[in-house]
């Protein structure tokens, strides 16, 4: 649906983007994640055709945003990281304008107009004026702007920055739903929220690609440390030492003691070696319960970090 | 494009921006009206448009600064040119909005001579009213495609208002400095040459390039030289035949006066066009930049 190939962007002597290629196949979410400034919001500004980029192609759902604009706008419904509201507008006449331009026809109007209401839950707001609206509501009315004429792609630039923790779990629910009709380009600087919504991550740092894949497969693919961490009963010092005789562990350490009697334990074995087995063979013979085991959870924070560290390291 | 200009038409009612400026306009005319009309008794109308146009020039700017900087600023332009809408469509549509306003005040303005002709029972001459109102219709769209370059060239409007307001009394004051210049080839050489500095530095700002624009220099610098060798005549008094040539306000007094000539309207649709093609590029060369 999305193809982007080799595009670069300079300003001046600044590369903000170079190289970048990626593809959205049709109704696939995809995210795209990195540090402020690494070029997300150029990437999309390109791909709506805001900006023009230096070299490289766009083309969205077939058609060329370069050569052929207005088809290829037509397509997209773009949520820009400042919502472009006009303040002194209410937000009926806002989405109103923004289905004059559009293109939407004025029979249909004010279904269309209901329906995104509907949709982003701001139908109890459109008589008032933007200037008065909060945050969250803004960027859902930003976001109604985007949805009008039902656009086959959503390009949305950081959707739920600046809003609270309710808000967020609405956004995030109403593209999970969006998701099953458009095929959407998502970006964030924050890794929990692409992680729940995604179906594939681009991770971009200084204008440059440095991974693109599932959000699962990054996992599996970049953490090979195993972390474990246990919760047994018994005495502290005999447990410590048997787990720290079973092939394979690395490192034990006493991490703190939360309950009564019982000791957390942190383990850290080889790459390819798994103990749970062993350890739990270790407690059954000396009889010490098990209370807890768990793997590390691997979030991508670390992976984003792994990897654009890695990257970092390896260019210096 | 007819999205963009109802929108831009509204807005300007929305705020105070459209009444404060109709308001501005009609306070300005009225009293030219009352000192021309009722106390000097002059019938003909048109001397109240030309008398008002000192004035007027500094109220344009509330119309204009707004137009282009404003969405910039606010980041509203980011819906406008995403979406399926020509840049041309844009552009046009707001200077429509504008033009709509002014053509308001022209309207409120009508009530006047014809107050005239009933009321005071005078005697007008229709060419001259109807040439006076042409030529305060077109010098004032002039200003509204001028105002509105200069408004996508800065995010401030307040910037904006100021360079505007000082062009147009450049433009006015230049209306009588052709009689002050010299007319001789030396000076209009030198003058020709200090243009072309400053249209090669307009040159480098856009494209950036030393060779291109250096390239560009040497030759138009020799083509000026040689000419100058070869038919040092061509030069006499250039400079102020050219000022005259583009003197806005010059040919707004001759449509005034009634001498209408049709190359005084072709060349006030000519500066429109100019300002609204260079507001074009400057909105699409935002992109490349």
């Amino acid at each position: 649906m999305i193809e982007v190939k080799h595009l670069t962007k300079r300003y001046g002597d600044h590369l903000a983007l170079d190289d970048i290629s990626f593809t959205v196949e049709d109704g696939e979410i995809v995210g795209f994640l990195g540090p402020n400034g690494a070029g997300k919001s150029t990437t999309m500004n390109i791909i709506t055709g805001y900006l023009s980029s230096t070299e490289g192609e766009v083309k969205v759902g077939g058609v060329d945003v370069l050569e052929n604009p207005i088809e290829a706008k037509k397509k997209i419904g773009y949520l820009p990281e400042v919502p472009p509201l006009y303040v002194d507008m209410t937000v009926q006449e806002y989405l109103d304008f923004a289905c004059d331009l559009k293109g939407v026809p004025a029979a249909n109007k004010p279904d269309t107009i209901e329906q995104v209401c509907k949709l982003t839950k701001i139908s109890d707001v459109r008589k008032r004026l933007i200037r008065n609206l909060s945050k969250g509501y803004r960027q859902r009315v930003g976001l109604a702007q985007a949805l009008v004429g039902n656009p086959e792609v959503l390009i949305l630039d950081e959707p739920t920055v600046g809003l609270d923790p309710k808000q967020i779990i609405e956004v995030r629910d109403l593209i999970k739903n969006l998701s099953k009709k458009h095929t959407i380009l998502l970006s964030s600087h924050i890794l929990q929220e692409v992680q729940a919504v995604c179906d594939k991550l681009v991770i971009i740092n200084h204008g440059r690609i440095v991974a693109i894949d599932t959000p699962e497969a990054l996992s599996r693919n970049i953490l090979q440390i195993n972390k474990l961490e246990l919760r047994i009963k018994g005495p502290k010092n005999a447990i410590l030492q048997g787990i720290q005789d079973i092939d394979g562990v690395v490192t034990a350490e006493i991490v703190r003691i939360r309950e009564e009697g019982t000791v957390d334990i942190r383990v850290e074995t080889d790459d390819e070696t798994d103990v749970r087995g062993e350890i739990f063979q270790f407690c059954a013979r000396e009889n010490y319960p098990i209370y807890m085991m768990r793997t590390d959870e691997i979030n991508l924070e670390d992976i984003f970090l792994q990897v654009t560290g890695e990257r970092e390291a390896r260019r210096r | 494009m007819t999205a963009v200009f109802l929108k831009e038409l509204r807005s300007y009612f929305r705020g105070p921006i459209g009444y404060v400026f109709i308001g501005m306009m009609f306070l300005v005319i009225s009293f030219y009206y009352i000192v021309y009309t009722m106390y000097y008794q002059f019938a003909d109308y048109y001397y109240v448009l030309d008398a008002s146009v000192g004035l007027i020039m500094f109220i344009f700017p509330v119309l204009t600064m707004r137009i282009m900087s404003e969405e910039m600023k606010t980041k509203t332009d980011q819906i406008l040119l995403t979406s399926p809408v020509k840049t041309s469509g844009i552009v046009l549509g707001k200077f429509f909005a504008a033009e709509a306003v002014f053509l308001i005040v022209i309207l409120l303005t009508l009530i006047q001579p014809l107050v005239t002709l009933v009321h005071f029972k005078g005697v007008m001459n229709s060419a001259f009213t109807f040439g006076g109102y042409l030529a305060f219709f077109l010098l004032g769209t002039a200003f509204i495609a001028i105002g509105m370059f200069i408004s996508s060239l800065t995010e401030n409007q307040l910037i904006a208002a100021v360079i505007t307001i000082v062009i147009f009394m450049l433009m006015n004051l230049s209306n009588g400095l052709y009689n002050v210049f010299p007319s001789s080839r030396y000076f209009s050489l030198g003058a020709l040459i200090v243009a072309l500095i400053i249209i090669l530095f307009l040159i480098y700002r856009a494209i950036h390039e030393v060779i291109i624009t250096g390239i560009v220099g040497v030759v138009s610098l020799l083509i000026l030289l040689v000419t100058f060798f070869i038919v040092p005549t061509a030069f006499d008094g250039l400079l102020v035949n050219i000022l005259k040539e583009f003197s806005v306000f010059e040919r707004f007094g001759d449509i005034f006066t009634g001498v209408f000539e049709l190359n005084h309207v072709v060349f006030f649709l000519s500066v429109i066009v100019f300002f609204l093609f260079l507001t074009y590029q400057e909105v699409e060369k935002k992109r490349w930049s």
